[in-house]
């Protein structure tokens, strides 16, 4: 079954895609004679190949991704709700899509399904997560790029609430394997901009260590902070030729589906 | 006073309180909200100290909140930093205890008070010429002249110490230092002191003060402690003299109750001597046990009527100015007793008031008489007659009770017969002779009645018991009469009615062994004797006093007063009533106001001979004034302790500016300016953008 994107690969197809100087090792047939007897250059023309995306989902399930706060959801049922609405897009355009969980290793992986049916394990994983652990992306993306043989679209749905530069090691080693990448970084607002006044103990859920803090002394510094955190994944990622959507846990799922990935 | 002093060390105590706000940030530590949060990674990007200053600074805001705690107490307590500071002038005023306790010896076997005298010289002698120093006793001593406020002329002031002797009162320490505090009022001198100098009994100074004034500010109070010594010796107190209460008839000798008491813990034998007005003396060796209270009875004897007093002493205890008392009495003309009829009709009445019929033992002179004399002669007086006699009697009697006369109504032993017709005004009305072959037991059924005042036993009950009664004439009362003496069966046998401004005692015994055993029983002579004495008026008044304690009932302060001593302890004084407000020794003395006079007997105050001193550094009888104690141990120590005095730094204001100091560091760590981003190199604007 052919299917309705792009593939990253160039072949033999119906579809022209551009011109290319021959080189030695081409096959003499795939010269376009016509250009030749116009400009007297041996020329190949090359072809888009349709084939069906092979999708790979990276879920980040660590603790952090429970918060919630001013969000719809917690960012783990939101993550969760995307992922299952990006396999069912993916399903219903005869592409498949394999969906991998982690938190600071890999806990369970499923193979691409390009049916609805052969999606009920992966949905039924979605429902059965809990979050738990620390997360450790940069080691997830590479255990990944290792195990994808085939030049698939990857896709991570996380906090990333980690260091950037590990996060974009990790998104270059995919990237050096041919595989596209897309970033989905999801955040509460309460993250973003402490909504709290006062002075408070906060405890991190990943970890548990405390942190008494006083929210009007910290606030405007600690939005800056974010916001240049945000600036590094966002320029990791442009540099590592992967998309990079954030997305905020306020805005319903399906707004952002649609404003994400209309033309997915 | 050495070194640093606090005035008000009770805030002192209160320091741990410093320890509150470590608490209080334990106990909010424990309530204190703890938010679960995705990561704490930003705020250790912001800032990877954050946590260790923050906890820095909460550490920093406890030890400033427990400073500001102990900065303020230091403040309330009044420390004051002797012997440094600025020198200015002085006005210093000496308050000198001259109460009794102060009579005791103190080290060197000079006495308290003597030492305190040469505590006082040695401050005056340490004033400079701008300096000005008064004097204030804490017993006022009309004996005593003092300079009228402060004084800058030191001759004068040390000639009114010199002139400072001991006395046999108490005192208020609250009035004294508000007589020193008013002194000090209206001077403008940079320190104002009151100096004390004090045994600090506990009797005066152990006690909360009434009425204290509030301290002006920069007063300070110095106490220097004269030592007493203990010798081990015990001592009697002479707390009470027991006068009669009825008035003492010329002639006659009367008792008098001396109360001595034996605080300590052993026997002691004492000599008990007394004096009278005529020169009369006698003196009784007695022993007074251990914690004990003894009545000794001494018995005394007028000779004229009129004003007498007696002085009593004790000798042969350790302590003397708790061993004399003055009392004064009233003495009235022997008394006359007037039996309508003859000895026959009042059996053995006559003999029971006046054994000599003179006068000389019970100071009742008897006659007998008619009753057509007793119509002319209408004197107040006693008059005893008969029941049959009152129908003759009449109109005269009621006359003779409505001018202030005394009579007695009696049946005749010989042949009693009828009253008669009873008169409307007589409340009072005999029966028909009953008889009781067994006798019937007599019981007293008004024991408050004064005429039984000199039977009564040491509770007051009335010593009248295993009486007999014969036969009687039963008295049927009306409602102004009242029953006195009675039966076993009910029946009242003697009764007692005012008429006018007299008394009327009617009996219905006869006082004849064949009627009762009352005539054959000792309680019998008190009894008679005392339905004479009972009415007699005693002219003038006089108070019993305790030496220190005020004059009571003072004519207006502004009238003028003159005061003659009688006896005891010479005082001839004279001005307005108002400025004599204690006698401070034993005596008896006429107070003259006007036309009036009335006399004052003064005892010693037994208060005085308590030997329980105050030993640490807390007067309850200051309350809240800044004050400071210091032994007085000689001559430089007091000088030593005024120089130092002299210059003192208050560091109360010092204390205080710190405590501000505190609560605005406080205030500023507490409230910490926003925490600036670090350098930023290119801002994102998150989800706005991103969108």
């Amino acid at each position: 079954m052919q299917g309705l994107h792009r593939s990253p690969n160039h072949g033999s197809s119906v579809e022209f895609a551009d011109y290319r100087e021959y080189a030695r090792g081409d096959p003499p047939n795939s010269i376009d004679w016509a250009i030749y007897a116009r400009s007297d250059r041996y020329v190949i023309r090359r072809y888009q190949e349709e084939t069906n995306v092979r999708a790979h989902l990276l879920l980040d399930i660590s603790e952090s991704m429970a918060f919630r706060e001013a969000g719809l959801h917690s960012k783990m049922d939101y993550a969760c709700y995307l992922a299952a609405a990006l396999m069912l897009v993916l399903a219903g355009q005869s592409d498949s899509a394999g969906l991998t969980l982690f938190n600071e290793d890999i806990r369970r992986t499923f193979p691409p399904a390009g049916s609805l049916n052969s999606l009920r394990p992966l949905l039924l994983a979605l429902e059965e997560i809990k979050t738990s652990g620390r997360s450790q992306i940069e080691q997830a993306l590479h255990q990944t790029a290792e195990r994808i043989q085939r030049r698939s679209l990857v896709i991570l749905i996380s906090d990333l609430l980690q260091e950037p530069a590990g996060i974009i090691r990790g998104i270059q080693h995919l990237r050096h394997n041919k595989h596209e990448v897309l970033i989905l970084q999801i955040l509460d607002a309460g993250e973003m901009d402490l909504s709290f006044g006062g002075l408070a103990e906060l405890r991190e859920l990943e970890t548990g260590a405390r942190l008494p803090v006083e929210a009007g002394e910290i606030r405007a510094a600690y939005a800056r902070e974010v916001s240049r955190f945000l600036d590094e994944i966002r320029r990791g990622c442009a540099a590592s030729l992967a998309d990079y959507h954030l997305i905020d846990t306020r805005t319903p799922v399906e707004q952002t589906l649609y404003a994400k990935f209309g033309q997915l | 006073m050495t070194g640093l002093t606090a005035f008000n060390p009770l805030f002192l105590s209160l320091l741990p309180l410093a320890a509150l706000p470590v608490l209080f940030h334990f106990f909010y530590r424990l309530k204190r909200q703890t938010r679960p949060f995705s990561t704490l990674m930003f705020f250790h990007r912001l800032d990877p100290k954050l946590n260790a200053r923050r906890r820095l600074r909460e550490w920093l805001i406890l030890l400033l909140r427990a400073l500001l705690i102990v900065f303020v107490l230091l403040a309330l307590a009044r420390p004051v930093w002797f012997g440094h500071g600025q020198e200015g002038s002085v006005a210093v005023v000496l308050l000198m205890d001259n109460s009794g306790s102060m009579t005791g010896a103190g080290a060197g076997g000079r006495t308290k008070l003597k030492q305190a005298v040469d505590g006082a010289r040695d401050i005056l002698a340490e004033l400079h010429p701008a300096d000005r120093a008064g004097i204030v006793l804490l017993t006022p001593d009309p004996a005593v002249t003092l300079p009228a406020g402060l004084s800058q002329d030191k001759t004068a002031l040390k000639l009114a110490l010199d002139g400072i002797s001991e006395t046999e009162a108490g005192g208020s320490v609250a009035g004294a230092m508000d007589r020193a505090m008013r002194m000090l009022e209206a001077s403008s001198a940079a320190h104002r002191e009151i100096q004390v100098f004090s045994d600090l009994q506990q009797e005066k100074w152990g006690q909360p003060p009434v009425n204290l004034p509030a301290p002006s500010r920069g007063l300070e109070v110095a106490v220097h402690r004269v030592a007493s010594p203990s010798s081990g010796l015990p001592n009697v107190s002479l707390t009470q003299v027991e006068m009669p209460s009825r008035p003492v008839v010329t002639g006659r000798r009367f008792p008098v109750q001396v109360r001595l008491a034996n605080a300590g813990p052993g026997q002691v034998r004492v000599r008990l001597h007394w004096l009278d007005d005529a020169g009369h003396r006698g003196d009784l060796e007695l022993a007074v046990a251990a914690q004990e209270e003894k009545n000794v009875p001494v018995t005394l004897a007028a000779s004229d009527p009129g004003l007498h007093w007696v002085l009593f002493s004790l000798d042969g205890d350790d302590f003397s100015a708790d061993n004399r008392a003055a009392a004064a009495f009233m003495a009235v003309e022997q008394q006359s007793v007037v039996f309508l009829g003859g000895a026959a009709d009042f059996g053995y009445l006559p003999l029971a008031m006046s054994p000599t019929g003179d006068g000389r033992l019970s100071g009742l002179a008897i006659s007998f008489s008619s009753l057509e004399t007793f119509a002319a002669d209408k004197q107040p007086g006693f008059v005893a007659l008969p029941w049959e006699d009152l129908p003759r009697a009449g109109e005269a009697l009621r006359q003779f009770l409505m001018k202030g006369g005394t009579a007695l109504l009696v049946p005749s032993p010989k042949a009693p017969g009828g009253a008669g017709t009873k008169p409307d005004w007589l409340a009072i009305s005999p029966e028909t002779l009953q008889g009781a072959s067994n006798g019937l037991a007599l019981a007293v059924l008004d024991k408050a009645s004064a005429i039984f005042d000199d039977m009564r036993d040491e509770k007051g009950g009335v010593a009248l018991r295993n009486v007999k009664v014969f036969r009687c004439r039963p008295l049927h009362l009306d409602a102004q009469a009242a029953p006195l003496l009675g039966l076993e069966d009910g029946s009242v046998v003697l009764a007692s009615q005012k008429v006018g401004q007299g008394l009327l005692l009617a009996s219905g015994l006869a006082f004849d062994p064949a009627w009762s055993t009352l005539p054959l029983k000792p309680a019998f002579v008190a009894l008679a004797q005392g339905m004479v004495l009972n009415h007699a008026a005693a002219q003038g008044s006089i108070t019993s006093l305790v030496a220190g304690d005020p004059l009571p009932g003072r004519a207006g302060e502004a009238d003028s007063l003159v005061v003659q001593s009688l006896g005891g302890s010479p005082l001839d004084w004279k001005g307005q009533a108002g400025q004599l407000t204690t006698f401070p020794r034993v005596g008896v003395y006429a107070l003259h106001a006007g036309r009036e006079t009335r006399w004052v007997g003064v005892r010693s105050s037994e208060k005085e001979g308590r030997r329980k001193f105050i030993a640490g550094d807390t007067l309850a009888a200051l309350g809240n004034l800044p004050y400071a104690v210091d032994s007085l141990s000689g001559s430089e120590s007091v000088r030593s302790s005024f120089r130092r005095q002299e210059r003192s730094l208050d560091l109360s204001l010092p204390a205080l500016l710190l405590a501000f100091a505190c609560l605005a560091l406080e205030g500023w760590l507490a409230n910490p300016q926003p925490l600036k981003p670090r350098a930023a190199a290119s801002a994102s604007p998150g989800f706005a953008s991103a969108k």
